[in-house]
């Protein structure tokens, strides 16, 4: 009873509420006897019999104290809050402080609660997520990841005893030009898809059916299209009679047989949702068809129902041990790996999403000491009032819960603004993000957001408001009522705040100095030479391949007229008016071994990887990237012509240390772990020139390069790696400005071919900035977020100093009229802040050394522990905080002696 | 302590009704709901103060200080405006609530 005290007191039970019913009681049984004693009883049988009727009346006592203790509850709790709501009105300065400061931090983690939600918390939307699972391969010795190929995954499919079901994923394969009705062309994506993956996801059409048997009637290929609520929308408004219809789909024409729910997708993908899914039935019969073992699509599978995804990947390790010692050795097998689809998706978010998380979160700490300092200040000015409330009375845990239900109603009223803002927030960071999250409609405030925002706010309720609570609660009686409205300077309450406002410091320059490790980064960044002239290039992508060419499963063979088309388009292009030059370059992400034919087979090195670039003559010069030896590419380097390549600086360093590579002939392999068998060869090419390095992106490291005449390309590529040179890049360089060229070029486009359809046109300096927008993106999360943290602090400086000068008025007054200078008492105030800041700084320093850790692989050229910016934003936070402080101690250098003594 | 919301709801009803007439005390109460209807009450006649402290709480009646007959103190009990409302939706519920088990039930029994 007495442990459960202290619980009655703060829920506001008074101590004998407990009514006293034994008079009338009395009163009822003395009634109920005389009406026994009508029927003939004595006196003492009708007073029995009375009491057997009435029950037990220490129980039925105890009942109606305990209906009326539930009463006292609530109706102490409206007296509270009522009581809160006029106290915060009364000022409403702090109230504002305090509600917008919480409403920041509750806002900005909501925001990034709400990313979170979508990206990694909420489960994927197909049926019984948590048994799909993502299948791939990997190469044990050189860590790479692939997927598997067809005849593996046949293998899988036929033999495992682990899995509901398994099908092929989807791949991505260009565009499909699609003619409406009304004629018009449009291009979506295509996507191709396993026949049955819709199946295994466990998501229907909403209109019409997905793919059947019967759609693979003629070929693997299904000669009918699953088409997105998107392109639904689109191309049919939305009308039920799309169903049937037929679409041009590159060269053929296929018939549309369903239509998928809204939201729904295969791979998160972001912004336009509308594209067609084409079905591949892959069998043992349509594999002859193929006539390519490539790792050409991604495999998902559905567990059977209690199966570990350990037990499912040893099920399929068994199954490809068994199809390697069919086919005899390979070079090292590659190993199975299953993981869930779940994390798959998420994996690549999860990261920096807790890690923004932490940030946020640290942001909303401050917020909630910050709103902690300002409320011991206050009760610092509340004293007399708390002490007058205890004097009457009124219990300490009972003056507790209602300094608690302060703090919960301003939490509460922050958290309401703070939706508020996690809404702007989530648009915000929608467009920071920029595609970096790719369904960023999904993120939104639903009701998971909602409950994570209501719990969160009244945890900082609790947080913000027990300090306070505590510490005024603890009031000494006959101090405060004596002391008057001066108060007394309080010492532990002094404490309290400073331990709180050093807390603040500390976690402010954790963020800041996160904040200063990203800009660090970025402005270097910025700053890197690319080693060509970037300005006053126009850049676009095309895929040469026109629509429905290039198939996942098809081997891509270059036709003669593959060539005449961009040598077409670049006379087209050249003539253009305001055109200085123009050159396509292809292929910089293939890889090759490259072999020196001029050297002993015994005395060759290992083999060296190389990039592979297709260029048009003219490329060197548009870029402006300097010849440092030998001759550039000519327009007679073509496909009869003897085999001549360029190489980078870097190459000509590795590849031929100390010896001249001019005229020495090399040879390039695709690299075998792209092809087990069949590797394809280059020609032999003789090195004709050197060119100067050059990045692409920012950030990227310069690797060796070698480049070849566009006319002298291979004439078959393997499917997974046709993309690759088949995705040409379009560089032109004018003295105008170059967006303005960009109608005149796409127009020139169409004309020379109308598949060709040109994407991502820009500035190569719009690129360029482009190739560090993740930089840009923490940079500009990390600064908000520590720009947060530094004005929170800031203001927690401010409050403390404020409360500190008010509190000893009194003795400034008596110093200055002993004649203390002005100055002296600025700077003893001022010193006071300078100490707690100093104080954060030596807290924080090493605690943002131990966190810096987890962005060490988003900064470029400065390390997680760069003395620098240490230094720059500790000294950056010590300066705002004292001037945040220099505020009131000026206000304490203009006190009048005479006014000060005369408050006594 | 079984109590079935029907009971409980019952023996709220007898209260306000017992005191539409005018105020009573306990035992006056408890007089009026034996005579009107056997057995809500049930075994513990005492039962009803709780009942009582429930219709207060919820401001359907308010206690006043007054002597008996016999001069001892007794809470007399009196209803409020609230309490008669609440009393005289609670009846038309009722009265619809039979009308329709007795349309039922004449069916049935034809």
């Amino acid at each position: 009873m007495r442990r459960g005290r202290w619980l009655r007191r703060l829920l506001g039970v008074p101590e004998h509420p407990d009514p006293d019913l034994s008079e009338e009681f009395e009163t009822y049984l003395e009634l109920r006897a005389a009406e026994f004693a009508k029927e003939g009883m004595t006196g003492d049988e009708a007073m029995r019999a009375a009491r057997a009727v009435f029950g037990d009346a220490e129980r039925i006592q105890k009942e109606c104290v305990e209906v009326v203790r539930r009463s006292t509850f609530w109706d102490s709790l409206l007296k509270d809050l009522g009581y809160g709501v006029r106290m915060l009105t009364r000022s409403p300065g702090f109230t504002t402080v305090a509600v917008l400061s919480l409403a920041l931090g509750i806002g900005a983690t909501s925001t990034i609660f709400s990313v979170l939600n979508a990206a990694v918390l909420r489960p994927l939307p197909f049926r019984e997520p948590d048994r799909l699972v993502f299948i791939q391969e990997f190469d044990p010795e050189g860590g790479r990841e692939g997927r598997p190929r067809a005849p593996t995954f046949l293998a899988w499919r036929e033999q495992n005893q682990t899995f509901e079901q398994m099908a092929l994923g989807e791949g991505t394969s260009g565009g499909a030009r699609v003619v409406s009705a009304t004629g018009e062309t449009e291009r979506f994506p295509r996507r191709n898809v396993g026949a049955d993956i819709f199946r295994l996801l466990g998501v229907q059409a909403i209109l019409g059916r997905t793919f059947a048997a019967e759609d693979f009637a003629e070929s693997f290929r299904s000669s009918t299209v699953v088409i997105s609520f998107g392109l639904w929308q689109q191309l049919f408004g939305g009308d039920p009679a799309a169903l049937g219809q037929e679409l041009t789909l590159g060269n053929g024409t296929t018939t549309i047989v369903g239509v998928m729910p809204p939201g729904f997708w295969i791979r998160p993908q972001t912004g336009n949702r509308a594209w067609v899914w084409v079905g591949n039935d892959l069998t043992q019969a349509s594999l002859r068809e193929l006539q390519n073992e490539g790792r050409y699509s991604q495999v998902l599978g559905r567990l059977k129902s209690g199966v570990s995804v350990e037990q499912a990947q040893a099920d399929l390790q068994t199954i490809s041990r068994g199809l390697e010692m069919d086919a005899g050795t390979e070079d090292t097998p590659w190993r199975v790996q299953v993981e869930p689809l779940a994390q798959v998706l998420s994996g690549t978010y999860a990261g920096t999403l807790y890690v923004l998380f932490g940030a946020v979160g640290c942001v909303l700490l401050i917020a909630c000491l910050n709103v902690a300092t300002l409320s011991l200040g206050r009760a610092a000015a509340r004293r007399k009032e708390i002490a007058t409330r205890l004097a009457l009375g009124a219990g300490r845990l009972r003056v507790m819960r209602q300094l608690l239900t302060e703090s919960m109603l301003l939490a509460l009223l922050g958290g309401v603004l703070g939706v508020g803002l996690a809404v702007v927030g989530i648009k915000l960071f929608i467009a920071l993000a920029a595609g970096w999250y790719p369904p960023t409609d999904e993120i939104q405030v639903d009701g998971t957001v909602l409950g994570f925002t209501v719990g969160l706010s009244l945890l900082v309720g609790i947080v913000s408001g027990v300090a306070p609570a505590l510490r005024s609660s603890a009031v000494n009686l006959t101090d405060s009522l004596k002391a008057g409205a001066r108060g007394t300077p309080g010492g532990a309450g002094h404490r309290i705040s400073d331990v709180l406002v050093v807390s603040q410091a500390a976690l402010a320059l954790v963020l800041l100095v996160g904040a200063g490790l990203m800009l660090n980064s970025f402005v270097r960044l910025v700053r890197v030479d690319p080693g060509f002239q970037s300005d006053h290039l126009l850049t676009m992508r095309f895929n040469l391949l026109g629509a429905g060419e290039i198939f996942n499963l098809d081997v891509v063979r270059f036709t003669p007229r593959t060539a005449l088309v961009q040598q077409q388009l670049l006379e087209r292009i050249e003539t253009l008016p305001e055109v200085d030059s123009v050159g396509l370059v292809s292929g910089l992400d293939l890889w090759y071994d490259v072999t020196h034919l001029g050297r002993p087979a015994a005395a060759r090195q290992e083999p060296f990887e190389a990039g592979y670039a297709e260029i048009s003559p003219d490329y060197f010069r548009t870029l402006q990237i300097p010849l440092l030896k030998g001759r550039v590419f000519t327009a007679r380097d073509g496909a009869g012509a003897p085999g001549v390549a360029i190489i980078n600086e870097t190459m000509a360093r590795q590849f031929f240390p100390g010896e001249d590579p001019l005229g020495a002939r090399v040879q390039a392999d695709l690299i075998r772990a792209f092809v087990h068998e069949d590797l394809i060869d280059d020609q032999p090419r003789t090195i004709v020139g050197v060119v100067g390095d050059v990045k692409r992106r920012l950030r990227s490291e310069i690797g060796p390069l070698m480049y070849v005449p566009y006319g002298q390309h291979m004439d078959v590529y393997p499917f997974f790696s046709a993309r690759v040179p088949a995705l040409k890049r379009l560089v032109i360089r004018t003295a105008a400005d170059p967006l303005s060229l960009a109608g005149a070029v796409t127009t020139a486009m169409a004309d020379v071919d109308p598949d060709l359809a040109p994407r991502l046109i820009r500035t190569m300096d719009a690129g360029l900035a482009g190739s560090a927008w993740q930089e840009k993106f923490w940079l500009q999360l990390l600064g908000l977020f520590a720009g947060l943290a530094v004005a929170l602090a800031a203001m927690g400086f401010y409050g403390v100093i404020s409360y500190a000068v008010a509190d000893r008025t009194h003795e400034l007054g008596i110093r200055t009229a002993l004649g203390a200078k002005r100055t002296d008492v600025f700077t003893m105030i001022v010193r006071r802040g300078l100490v707690l800041a100093l104080l954060g700084v030596a807290i924080g320093i090493p605690a943002a050394l131990a966190l810096t850790g987890v962005i060490a692989s988003r900064l470029f050229g400065v390390t997680p522990t760069d003395p620098a910016t240490l230094a720059a934003a500790a000294a950056m936070f010590v300066s705002i905080a004292l001037l945040a402080c220099s505020i009131p101690a000026r206000r304490a250098t203009k006190v009048d002696p005479m006014v000060a003594l005369r408050s006594e | 302590m079984v109590k079935t919301n029907l009971f409980t709801g019952t023996l709220n009803l007898l209260i306000l009704q017992s005191l539409r007439a005018g105020p009573l005390h306990g035992y006056g109460i408890g007089l009026w709901i034996r005579e009107t209807s056997d057995g809500v009450l049930g075994v513990e006649e005492g039962q009803l103060y709780p009942a009582l402290h429930r219709l207060e709480k919820k401001g359907w009646i308010r206690p006043r200080k007054g002597k008996t007959q016999t001069g001892r103190s007794a809470n007399f009990y009196r209803l409020t405006p609230a309490g008669l409302r609440h009393l005289e939706a609670e009846e038309a519920k009722w009265i619809k609530y039979s009308d329709a088990m007795r349309t039922v039930l004449d069916k049935a029994g034809s």
